[in-house]
């Protein structure tokens, strides 16, 4: 038991100590859905978002890896929307629509109308996209994306 | 669910629940910065949060515009007149402030104006000016500029095309003006900028890339950076109609009862003048040459002006006017019979007699 204990202090001693060194990674890259056409077929391919007007959709995928030697626990991975985006869906993720206070599925939100009345709420309501990951094992890694339209 | 985490919120974006964009769209070369956050624990300890780096792009140029004819009516012109006004609307619905080159067309011979009807003739002197105190209204010598100069994203200006009507041109007569503008670099108040060029090939990252998202407007297509609307002038003239007939009055042997047209007969001519065009004729002035009508001598002291006509013949009214050129709208000399009428208003009539003799 003892044995046990020492080693997990060592280890919360090599987290704290050493910033990050078998820390969690996370890797944001911004995408844009392109029709190409080889040989006369056209093909809808993912590649990083180029030219990006208001109105045109971009997708956000969000890797994640844990590269150390110790299972990371309770992973929660956030993202806020910025400000000139609106959100239009994301893979079975979780959303805020009060600003990060409160998370739940799109479905079961309300909004308060300006006359104090509900209302359910819809996906430019909402301001932080969040996934609960639980358990990453070591060695393992993932990525979730999410989809925005430029206001 | 009761929340045990500490929630990472993140660095990139203000909690803003208001659009920072407006129709036309977030502002061309704003940087969109997005970075996630991950919180998790390790051995039951909670870690410090894992950032990600910033995903961003930068917001393209869309460049969107309409030009609108303001009013739905034709603008009437008088033959012979100058600067009538046909006004327009222009909107820079894009994400930028833009300049807009402006210029101006007419409609072919034939072709179907804004208010239903065929162009048929052409104005002269066209010219463009831009409402430049956004009054809506051309004034001389204060709306100048020829161009639109930094018009913000989801404004409007309005633009006159002011231009002369040629003298003699008829009544009803139709000629369509087309405005178009063209979008072109803003960034310089009063230096007009190069009509825009949209981006070809792929992004590039580093700068502003340009795309067109107009749809095609009257003279020009969908997606070149123009948009174009028609407006019409409309000639209001009068046109006048002049109607002679004559009737026997008497003749030596039968008097006026069955009288035949043998020389010396009196007939009395009846001169109908109407104005069928939609335009005040004014000054009007009716005259009969009788040297022109052989075989007839004017009979002294006859012209009655001012009189009723009934199913085309001149009742035996008006007013007795002197032969002499005195101060009465008539005379006669040089064997012409010369009569003012005055004002003839649109569909009016007015009506001069006078007796001649058969030679």
């Amino acid at each position: 038991m003892l044995k046990k204990l020492i080693i997990s202090l060592a280890a919360s001693t090599l987290l704290t100590g050493v910033a990050q060194a078998e820390g969690v990674t996370l890797a944001a890259h911004v995408l844009q859905e392109r029709t190409v056409e080889e040989g006369g077929v056209k093909r809808t391919v993912l590649g990083p978002a180029g030219k990006v007007v208001p109105g045109q959709e971009v997708i956000y995928d969000l890797s994640f890896a844990n590269p150390g030697s110790r299972p990371a626990e309770k992973v929660v991975l956030t993202n806020p929307v910025p400000a000139t985006l609106e959100y239009v869906s994301g893979d079975e993720a979780l959303v805020s629509v009060d600003g990060g206070k409160n998370f739940g599925a799109l479905t079961t939100l309300k909004v308060a109308n300006p006359d104090g009345t509900q209302r359910a709420a819809q996906p430019r309501d909402v301001t932080h996209v969040r996934w609960n990951l639980a358990t990453v094992a070591p060695g393992a890694s993932g990525h979730v994306q999410f989809k925005a339209r430029l206001k | 669910m009761k929340k045990v985490m500490k929630i990472a919120l993140g660095t990139a974006s203000a909690l803003s629940f208001a659009s920072a964009a407006h129709a036309g769209g977030t502002t061309a070369g704003t940087d969109v910065n997005n970075t996630a956050t991950i919180a998790y624990s390790s051995g039951g300890v909670a870690q410090a949060n894992v950032n990600s780096n910033v995903a961003t792009f930068k917001v393209d140029e869309k460049v969107n515009l309409a030009v609108a004819e303001v009013g739905g009516l034709a603008t009437p012109v008088t033959p012979g007149g100058n600067n009538f006004v046909t006004t327009f609307t222009v909107t820079n619905s894009s994400n930028a402030p833009l300049d807009f080159s402006l210029t101006a067309a007419q409609l072919a011979n034939g072709a179907t104006v804004s208010v239903g009807g065929s162009d048929n003739y052409n104005q002269n002197n066209v010219r463009i000016f831009v409402d430049s105190n956004n009054n809506g209204v051309y004034d001389p010598g204060v709306d100048v500029a020829t161009y639109i100069d930094e018009l913000a994203a989801d404004a409007t200006k309005t633009v006159f095309i002011v231009s002369d009507t040629p003298a003699g041109q008829a009544d009803a007569s139709l000629a369509g003006v087309v405005l178009t503008a063209t979008a072109a670099a803003g960034g310089t108040a009063g230096t007009q900028g190069a009509d825009l060029v949209q981006t070809a090939g792929a992004d590039n990252p580093a700068v502003v890339d340009i795309v067109f998202a107009d749809i095609a407007g009257k003279t020009d297509a969908a997606r070149d950076g123009k948009s174009s609307a028609d407006d019409t002038y409309k000639v209001i003239a009068p046109t006048l109609a002049l109607v002679k007939s004559s009737k026997i009055i008497s003749d030596p042997f039968n008097g006026t009862t069955n009288p035949k047209r043998i020389p010396g007969a009196t007939i009395e001519y009846c001169l109908v003048a109407t104005n069928t065009g939609a335009g005040q004729a004014a000054s009007t002035v009716v005259s009969d040459n009788l040297t022109t009508v052989a075989g007839v001598t004017y009979v002294p002291g006859s012209i009655y002006t001012g009189v009723t006509v009934t199913g085309g013949s001149c009742n035996s009214d008006g007013t007795l006017q002197t032969d002499a050129n005195d101060g009465d709208s008539s005379s006669f000399a040089s064997n012409t019979v010369t009569s003012s009428i005055g004002t003839l208003n649109a569909g009016a009539s007015s009506a001069v007699r006078f007796k001649v003799i058969v030679n």
